[in-house]
């Protein structure tokens, strides 16, 4: 396999019953990069993301992380990566604080000195720090987990559907601290549904119907590729999926 | 009423799609439910027709005590029925998820109230009715009822059930109209808990067996006094036990006097809910939906690096000490230990076989105790933890490492009782040192073998959507779990009886004989405290 690969999936095939869900992924992602998933729902990215994690396991083919392959029960792979899940269910009865005090001390990685209050005031949760998970909004708790991944700075990045929820502050604050962390030397892969903010923060982009990528590049490769001459990502993503 | 008929029917299309769009493993869990269903149901119908058989024939008292049984009967289910109709509205009315939904739709207010109240007294009664139906088909057997005394007795039980739960779900209102707080459920749940261990071991304490004895009263006429006197005379179940003698004894009048204040008392209390108690609701409900949340002065938080080890059962141990419906439960606990303890020591211990013979089952009775809390504390863990499971699943943690730590916090929870329990009715016996010692070691072993299995069949049958933790229990792994642990209790005890046996009748055992059987108690317990967990880690991996 290629070196150089920080993340390489291979021939994924994953199945749920008799559903196929994924049909024979393969790309690569490398640091300084944002690459996004793009596609309707049920497409199979959160699996695909899902399958990356360590969460699920590939029926066929293979993820390499660093050049070594990923698995269930590969733990120490799991510290080099943040996952963001589309539904945050978190621990209802810890208080914000107990829950990003576990997860650093599971990932054994103490956050830079100042960043923890820089993130809380940020995502305005001072006010929440201290309260049961359980009383939190959906945005909050998507924010305590942006913060429980943004405080360990992980080397890849995984986060599904990352603005579902946020109030129009955060989302500005997350888009330019995701940019941050790409120029910091990271590999981000964000699966989304919402156009504006592929166009905005991908590297490369992946167009994922039924289980299969359609097409993958960066958006010029997409729009030569496809003969879109707009430029428009909506135009590449429509004619995609005409074309599938 | 169109609007409460086009949710009913929402209702019931919602009710009939989880049997239509059942997948295969969830249609042969159905079918296992059914089968329990049946057996249970044939079984209560022959024990209720030998009980009521007896209990007719017996001379001079049985009309009486019949009437007096009944009357108990009814009490119970009315009482079950007034508590179990408290606590279900909370999830079916105040926390239905639907709630929001239903009032943006264009429908009358009443007859969403209408529809809550109606899944409400279905939810709370008819686990409650569907228990009466083998006995009352049992009595009506013996009895010689006619097509119209099953209608007599079918129409009775329904009124009786409807003024219970009502007045449950009234009284549920009434409390969160009083104390408009979300928390209201658990402490409604906490004070139901307490209050019912405090008048179960009252109950027993006061030992009710010696009134079912003549021998205990001075006179016979004392007794028959006692019998026909009525056992909560203001209570519906009076009056359904009243019907049931009115048939008896073919007097119609009892059977139509009691029938009126029976639809008399529904009547009221449904205007009353209908009226008062319909605007009551409307006023909790959007006050729930709109608390407030407290919170606490900001003060800069310093988050520290710990252990992992510190860091997953400190965890463990806040969300277990937060779940008060959880801890609570240790009430229950208390209560059944301190009855189960009065039982044994009650027993006439004169002879050393006999004493070597109750601490034997005793052993029994002890695992199966442990079962009850294992089922309380420790099965529900996965599905209580499942929605959560992304994120232990993408921990840097190994999954053994994981359990491990759980089983840590969760092992004294079974250890303590198990041990307190062991000690305690062994020096009530008062054994010899050696069954002392042996029964310690057993309950030790269970103790680990139980809490292993329960978790790990928790993982394998976990229910993944439930509105309160007895859901989880009562659901099909927690069926599983209950019926495995009994095999293994009576297989594991049944490898050392034969040991015991001898020991009592004062015969010899050679060594390779005793090797064989504790070999054969070990390997019970190795594989029921190990094949769930090979099973739970593998399902693991490939699910959630």
């Amino acid at each position: 396999m290629n070196s150089k690969s920080f993340l390489k999936l291979t021939g994924v095939y994953k199945k749920f019953g008799n559903k196929e869900v994924l049909k024979n992924i393969n790309f690569e992602v490398q640091p300084y990069e944002i690459f996004v998933l793009l596609g309707p729902n049920g497409a199979g990215k959160t699996t695909t993301l899902k399958i990356i994690s360590g969460i699920l396991e590939a029926d066929k083919g293979e993820v390499y992380i660093l050049g070594k392959k990923m698995s269930v029960l590969n733990t120490e792979l799991k510290r080099y990566i943040g996952y963001l899940p589309d539904e945050p269910y978190i621990y209802s009865k810890l208080t914000g604080k107990e829950f990003l005090e576990f997860i650093i001390s599971i990932y054994k990685k103490q956050p830079i000195n100042g960043m923890f209050e820089f993130f809380l005031s940020q995502f305005e949760l001072e006010d929440a720090i201290h309260n049961p998970i359980e009383t939190y909004s959906k945005g909050m708790k998507q924010k305590l987990l942006l913060m429980s991944i943004f405080l360990r700075e992980p080397d890849l990045i995984l986060l599904d559907e990352p603005l579902v929820g946020l109030d129009p502050k955060s989302i500005n604050f997350f888009k330019k601290h995701i940019l941050k962390l790409k120029s910091d030397g990271k590999a981000i892969i964000l699966s989304t549904h919402l156009l504006e903010l592929a166009e905005q923060l991908a590297t490369r982009i992946a167009i994922i119907y039924n289980g299969r990528i359609l097409i993958c590049g960066t958006k010029e490769e997409l729009s030569k590729s496809l003969d879109v001459y707009s430029g428009s990502l909506e135009d590449i993503y429509i004619k995609a999926i005409q074309i599938k | 009423m169109i609007d409460f008929l086009f949710i009913l029917n929402l209702n019931i299309r919602i009710f009939l799609n989880s049997f239509k769009f059942a997948t295969k493993t969830e249609r042969i869990r159905e079918f296992f439910l059914g089968f329990i269903g049946f057996v249970f149901f044939l079984s209560s119908y022959i024990i209720s027709y030998q009980i009521v058989v007896y209990i007719s024939n017996l001379p001079v008292i049985g009309s009486l005590f019949t009437v007096r049984i009944l009357a108990l009967g009814f009490l119970s289910s009315f009482l079950m029925l007034f508590f179990s109709s408290l606590i279900i509205p909370f999830s079916t009315m105040f926390e239905a998820e639907d709630l929001n939904l239903l009032f943006s739709l264009p429908l009358r207010y009443s007859s969403i109230y209408l529809n809550k109240v109606f899944l409400s007294l279905i939810r709370s009664s008819w686990m409650i009715l569907v228990i009466l139906v083998p006995f009352v088909v049992a009595f009506g057997v013996v009895k010689n009822f006619d097509i119209l005394g099953y209608i007599v007795i079918i129409i009775s039980i329904l009124l009786k059930s409807l003024i219970s739960s009502s007045l449950g779900i009234a009284t549920s209102i009434l409390l969160s109209y009083l104390f408009p707080s979300k928390k209201i459920k658990n402490v409604v749940l906490v004070l139901l808990i307490i209050f019912s261990a405090v008048v179960y071991s009252l109950f027993r304490f006061s030992q009710p067996e010696k009134l079912l004895s003549p021998q205990n009263f001075h006179e016979i006429f004392d007794y028959l006094d006692f019998l026909s006197k009525p056992v909560a005379k203001v209570l519906p179940s009076w009056w359904v036990a009243e019907i049931f003698r009115g048939l008896m004894v073919n007097d119609r009048n009892i059977v139509i006097i009691n029938l009126i204040k029976l639809l008399l008392t529904v009547s009221f209390i449904f205007v009353i809910l209908f009226t008062i108690f319909k605007k009551i609701f409307y006023k909790c409900v959007f006050f729930l939906m709109s608390e407030g949340k407290k919170s606490k002065l900001y003060k800069a938080p310093i988050i520290n690096l710990k252990s992992t080890y510190f860091v997953v059962i400190l965890k463990e141990i806040k969300t277990l000490l937060r779940e008060p419906v959880q801890w609570i439960q240790f009430v229950i606990v208390v209560a059944l230990s301190l009855v189960y303890l009065f039982n044994i020591s009650r027993i006439p211990l004169e002879f050393k076989y006999v004493k070597i013979t109750v601490s034997f089952l005793n052993l029994g009775g002890i695992m199966f105790i442990l079962t009850a809390i294992v089922l309380r504390f420790v099965f529900v863990q996965p599905s209580l933890e499942y929605k959560t499971y992304w994120l232990i699943k993408s921990y840097p943690v190994s999954m053994e490492k994981l359990f491990f730590l759980k089983f840590l916090v969760y092992l004294p929870i079974v250890l303590l009782p198990g041990l307190v329990l062991c000690i305690v009715s062994n020096l009530v016996i008062g054994v010899e040192r050696i069954i002392f010692v042996f029964s310690i070691a057993v309950v030790l072993f269970s103790c680990f073998v139980l809490t292993i299995a329960g978790f790990s069949l928790g993982l394998l049958f976990p229910k993944k959507e439930f509105k309160d933790i007895p859901q989880i229990e009562t659901s099909f792994g927690g069926l599983m779990f209950v019926i495995l642990s009994l095999c293994y209790i009576i297989l594991s005890l049944s490898s050392i009886a034969e040991p015991a046996r001898r020991y009592i009748l004062n015969l010899k055992i050679s060594h390779l004989d005793l090797l064989f059987y504790f070999f054969i108690f070990f390997m019970i317990n190795f594989i029921y405290a190990f094949a769930p967990v090979y099973y739970a880690k593998k399902k693991f991996i490939e699910e959630y």
